[in-house]
């Protein structure tokens, strides 16, 4: 039990493998449309919505071209914020349909699926950034 | 059989094969994390993952402006939430 609980802090909620697909998915989707999306798993705190704006507000100058999805698997909550430029990109509906696509994904146990088919809902919605330019 | 055969046959044998089931269940959750089920606590630090910056071109505003709007000044935001 002490040897699985210090491998356990020293290595991370995932495993190489998921990082990959995580990392493939956030650089794909991110390249794909020009926002920046970004992916926040931790403790949200009491106010989760409060937290996440101001996760994405500590993006600094590039917070209005991103996106932050934030899970915060202790609480069950799941947080989606997107910034000035992306909200017109990104409208509120299609962040919702992605955000219950990934908690139906993560009231199964599976964290880095609902995160990956997620990120590619949102990516798929956002489209090309020449496409929607102007 | 004597009595230590039988001792080995059916307190061996036994007390072997349930020392490789441990061995092979203990040691497979000390290599990978366990996996998430929904209702129990989490207790790693929290971690922001961000997508691979781009290796090629400038990365650079090419023309300088203020910002958009004063600092402090409400911003539009959007998104959605949602619990499982």
């Amino acid at each position: 039990m002490v040897l699985g609980e210090r491998a356990q802090a020293a290595a991370g909620p995932f495993t190489a493998k998921q990082l990959a697909r995580l990392d493939e998915a956030l650089t794909l989707s991110s390249r794909e449309t020009g926002v920046q999306f970004s992916v926040y798993v931790g403790e949200l705190g009491a106010d989760a919505r409060r937290t996440a704006v101001d996760l994405h507000t500590g993006l600094g100058v590039t917070a209005v071209d991103s996106v932050l999805v934030a899970v915060s698997p202790g609480q069950r909550r799941l947080e989606i914020v997107t910034g000035e430029m992306t909200v017109t990109r990104l409208p509120d509906r299609a962040c919702a349909l992605s955000a219950l696509s990934m908690t139906a994904a993560f009231a199964g146990g599976d964290l880095v699926g609902g995160i990956v088919n997620g990120l590619r809902m949102l990516a798929d919605q956002a489209g090309h950034p020449a496409a929607t330019a102007r | 059989m004597s009595i230590v055969e039988t001792a080995l046959v059916y307190g061996g044998i036994p007390v072997l094969v349930i020392g490789v089931l441990a061995v092979l269940v203990l040691g497979r959750g000390g290599g990978r994390p366990p996996r998430y089920r929904p209702g129990r606590p989490w207790t790693y630090e929290p971690v922001w993952y961000l997508p691979r910056p781009i290796e090629a071109g400038p990365s650079r505003p090419a023309l300088t402006g203020g910002s958009p709007r004063a600092p402090g000044a409400p911003r539009t935001r959007g998104g959605a939430s949602g619990t499982w």
